[in-house]
């Protein structure tokens, strides 16, 4: 997009003004700062030394300054919003002193002429302010001088306004060509820099993003693979605990008028623990697939499907008074069986870890807390000790003796997973012998 | 005389042979149990004799097939069970220890007609035997021809 300067200088500040603009707004203020300060400056000297020059008498000078400096603001007009301010400050400092070592000059009629100056601004001027401004200042020394010998009849011996305009061409022109050298050669570069930068961050991205694919596969490919030897395994392993069971199970039926007391207990441990690991198994199995189901998040009625586990509990154990406390409405966005799967965890272990109390009490309820909902199951049972907590939810892990609980530590660990499928999150918090709390969120879609 | 209910048992673990064969007396299903201990035998007794022409072998009247068989795998032995006319209507029952959806899928797709994952408790696998043995032995009807 063409900028308000631009597009009022038109093709003259195209060619005198570079093209730079500040993205940083504060920069571009300071800039704008900068050259209204300048520009002003350039006024009042140029001002200053045409007045001089009238002054002097000398109107033929004074009038090629007034065109170059009619360039020269016009160069500033356009380039108003460059990043060229502060060399432009610079060289009108050295333009504005002209005028006041003229006038030091004259007065103490030393021979220093203003010739070095100008050509001191021009050197400035081309390293600092770039080609377009030598341009500029070239064209007005040169109408300067051009016109001084037309109207000054007295030019006679004085030939330092030809040699002004020599010294300013080939200074200007030398300057002028290293300028746009060095300009065109910093800007080629820099080119080259950012196409490099851009050829090498398009090379990362899309490296980036083929190993992305790869690995997504390579996981995908573990994952199926893991499932698959879960698969195997639980199969493999079944297979000859079937004969261990089997085998203890001939063994007494053949052998039992045989075998004395202590020896068909140890036979029927031995198929104790066969039925204990063949359970460990399928639990384990069930925890694989669990990472397989496909999830889809459809409204389920909690506090309905907590209510039909507690009926099912109560009916499971008619000798036990357990009072359920389930807030009424609670409606998740979640898993159909994921979620089922979860419930029936957290309220069966909490059946579970309660039963030693009189006044078991058991509440499911839904909060929202920093925006977020989050569901409890809470329980004044057997609770536990936060020392452990972090062994919760890992599979296999229990935090009571087999004796006290049964269980084979794989509900929890099923339950966080499905949360966690969910975007979600499960903590535990308890207190031996006061009972425990199970939150959990299921997401921010939940 | 009463024909023989005969169940074949393709089976090739020695001890789950044993527990089955127990399973099938204690269940008292049927009088004869013939094992085939790997895939190709099964093919073998089912098909072998009647083909050389030799007098006409009584097929089984049920068969219980274990899908990990050596040599011909359980699935192969089941779709040549299925494609031949002789014994394609003859009641086959998976007997596996896995559950797995695929083996599963397959097995109806192959034309099984039954699917029981081998319980480990022995009792519960005699229970399930018995019941598998009356229902496609007793009260199943199969086409006589």
């Amino acid at each position: 997009m063409e900028s308000f300067a631009e597009s009022q200088a038109g093709w003259w500040s195209r060619l005198i003004s570079p093209r730079v603009r500040h993205d940083d707004p504060g920069k571009q203020m300071n800039a704008r700062v900068v050259g209204a300060v300048s520009l002003s400056l350039v006024c009042i000297f140029s001002l200053a030394q045409v007045l001089l020059e009238i002054s002097d008498e000398n109107f033929e000078t004074s009038l090629g300054h007034m065109i170059g400096y009619a360039i020269m603001l016009g160069s500033f007009f356009a380039n108003r919003y460059g990043r060229y301010q502060f060399a432009a400050m610079a060289l009108v400092v050295m333009f504005g002193l002209v005028p006041i070592i003229r006038v030091v000059t004259e007065a103490t009629n030393s021979p220093v002429s203003t010739l070095g100056f100008t050509t001191l601004s021009l050197v400035l001027g081309g390293v600092l302010l770039s080609a377009r401004a030598i341009l500029a200042i070239a064209i007005a020394e040169i109408g300067a001088v051009a016109l001084t010998p037309r109207f000054n009849d007295a030019v006679a011996g004085d030939r330092s306004g030809y040699l002004d305009v020599l010294l300013v061409l080939v200074v200007g022109t030398v300057v002028s060509v290293f300028g746009v050298r060095h300009r065109a050669r910093v800007e080629r570069s820099r080119r080259a820099a950012i196409e490099e930068s851009e050829r090498r961050y398009r090379l990362l991205s899309e490296d980036l993003e083929e190993r992305v694919k790869e690995r997504t596969l390579e996981l995908a490919n573990t994952n199926r693979e893991l499932e698959s030897f879960a698969e195997s395994v639980s199969h493999d392993l079944r297979s000859p605990l079937m004969g261990v069971d089997g085998y203890a199970a001939i063994l007494a039926e053949d052998y039992g008028n045989v075998l004395d007391g202590d020896a068909m207990e140890k036979l029927s441990s031995i198929r104790g623990a066969a039925k204990r690991m063949s359970r460990l198994i399928d639990d384990l199995l069930k925890l694989s697939r669990m990472a397989r189901l496909p999830l889809a998040r459809t409204p389920q009625d909690m506090s309905g499907r907590c209510g039909a586990i507690a009926e099912d509990l109560r009916r499971s154990d008619p000798n036990r008074n357990v009072v359920f406390d389930i807030q009424p409405g609670i409606v998740v966005q979640a898993d159909e069986t994921l979620i089922g799967v979860v419930l029936d965890n957290l309220l069966r272990n909490a059946w579970k870890f309660s039963r030693n109390r009189e006044d078991a009490r058991i509440s499911v309820t839904k909060s929202i807390e920093g925006g977020m909902i989050v569901f409890r199951v809470s329980d004044n049972g057997a609770g536990f000790d936060m020392a452990y907590a972090e062994k919760l939810f890992e599979p296999f892990q229990r935090l009571h003796r087999q004796s006290e609980f049964e269980g084979h530590g794989v509900g929890l660990a099923s339950v966080e997973r499905i949360v966690k499928r969910h975007g979600g999150w499960i903590r535990g918090e308890g207190k031996p012998d006061e009972g425990a709390t199970f939150s959990f969120s299921l997401g921010s879609n939940s | 005389m009463q024909r023989e209910v005969t169940i074949l048992l393709a089976e090739d673990n020695p001890e789950d042979e044993v527990i089955t064969v127990r399973a099938l007396k204690r269940s008292q299903v049927c009088d004869r149990v013939e094992i085939a201990r790997d895939g190709a035998e099964v093919l073998d007794q089912l098909f072998a004799e009647s083909a050389t022409g030799v007098a006409q072998k009584v097929l089984p009247d049920l068969i219980l097939l274990d899908l990990n068989l050596p040599k011909l795998s359980g699935f192969s032995v089941l779709s040549r069970i299925r494609q031949d006319e002789r014994t394609r209507f003859i009641p086959v029952v998976v007997l596996s220890s896995s559950a797995q959806e695929d083996d599963v899928k397959e097995s109806y797709r192959l034309g099984a007609n039954s699917y029981v994952r081998k319980p480990v408790d022995f009792e519960r696998f005699v229970d399930a035997v018995a019941h598998i043995g009356r229902y496609w032995l007793d009260i199943n009807q199969v086409p006589s021809g």
